[in-house]
């Protein structure tokens, strides 16, 4: 029963031993050592995002998407120009129509006159 | 200088507000982080790890609780994170221990001394921290808050982000879990 009793107090002790308690504090120049790791974080970000970009995989991916850009931008000009190659003759050919219509004319109308 | 015109100023980039607010808040931190963790070295990585964040996303900080509200939350949840991070850690090298590829001795870690418990209560203390180990993590956050910080039932619920009848509760069960835990350490020491 004392023994029960004991345990009892030692558990009621234990539960209040953090009466009182003294706040920690870090150790001195903690400021300094905080601001050491910022500058370590923040060359960390720069380093770890060149390290990213040098990345085979990610280089590999960067390059073909550019490459493929090219590309499409090669073939969508050449087809530009196919299509401005084809309006331009189009545009020849109506103004060769019209050149012989007007020549034949002109022919047609010499005629008549020397009649 | 009042902490609304500190956060202002840093959010202009003032390095002089961020060196005031380090040098006002990081006793806080690092006793709460040091509470929870039971590891000076830890705790003070927690530490520099919360006034890292404090300086890098303190525009997010809309001012609706207090500025210390909002360091006791990023500090719990950090050290939260870093606890269950070497629990995995154990958990591992335990596990690759059973397997074999790691022939290294578990060592069990020393007993926690906080610097700022009374000389008397020294060893009860020890004992009291060992057994908040084994608490639920939200019972021991709950509990370091209000016996190493002194924070309120109030204060705990906004940091935690609860009511005030949830904290109680947490803290009703925390305390009768260490009971159970303490009897059974004191009966088999006796034994």
């Amino acid at each position: 029963m004392q023994e029960k009793i004991d345990i009892e107090k030692k558990v009621e002790a234990t539960l209040n031993s953090l009466d009182g308690l003294e706040k920690a504090s870090p150790g001195p120049f903690f400021f300094t050592r905080l601001q050491v790791r910022l500058l370590k974080e923040q060359n960390n970000r720069w380093s770890s995002i060149s390290s990213f970009i040098t990345r085979p995989a990610v280089a590999i991916a960067g390059i073909s998407f550019i490459i493929l850009l090219n590309v499409a931008a090669l073939f969508y000009q050449k087809e530009h120009k196919i299509t401005a190659m084809l309006s331009d003759q189009n545009e020849i050919t109506s103004t060769d129509d019209y050149n012989t219509t007007v020549s034949s004319n002109s022919y047609y109308d010499e005629n008549t006159e020397a009649r | 200088m009042d902490e609304r015109t500190l956060v202002e100023q840093l959010k202009s980039g003032d390095q002089a507000a961020f060196k005031t607010i380090v040098d006002t808040w990081q006793n806080m931190v690092y006793n709460t982080a040091l509470g929870i963790m039971q590891h000076a070295e830890d705790a003070e990585d927690i530490t520099q790890e919360v006034f890292s964040q404090v300086y890098q996303s303190i525009h997010g900080f809309k001012g609706d609780s207090k500025f210390s509200t909002w360091l006791y939350r990023i500090t719990s949840s950090k050290a939260l994170d870093h606890l269950r991070r070497s629990r995995r850690k154990k958990r591992f090298a335990f596990l690759t221990r059973l397997i074999g590829e790691n022939n290294e001795t578990m060592e069990n870690p020393p007993d926690f001394h906080h610097p700022g418990v009374v000389l008397d209560n020294k060893e009860q203390a020890a004992v009291l921290f060992k057994a908040i180990e084994k608490l639920p993590d939200n019972q021991r956050i709950a509990f370091t808050l209000n016996k190493v910080e002194g924070l309120s039932y109030q204060e705990i619920s906004e940091v935690m982000d609860t009511t005030v009848s949830s904290v109680e509760s947490l803290l009703h069960r925390a305390k009768s879990n260490l009971r159970k835990w303490l009897k059974d350490f004191y009966r088999e020491t006796i034994e």
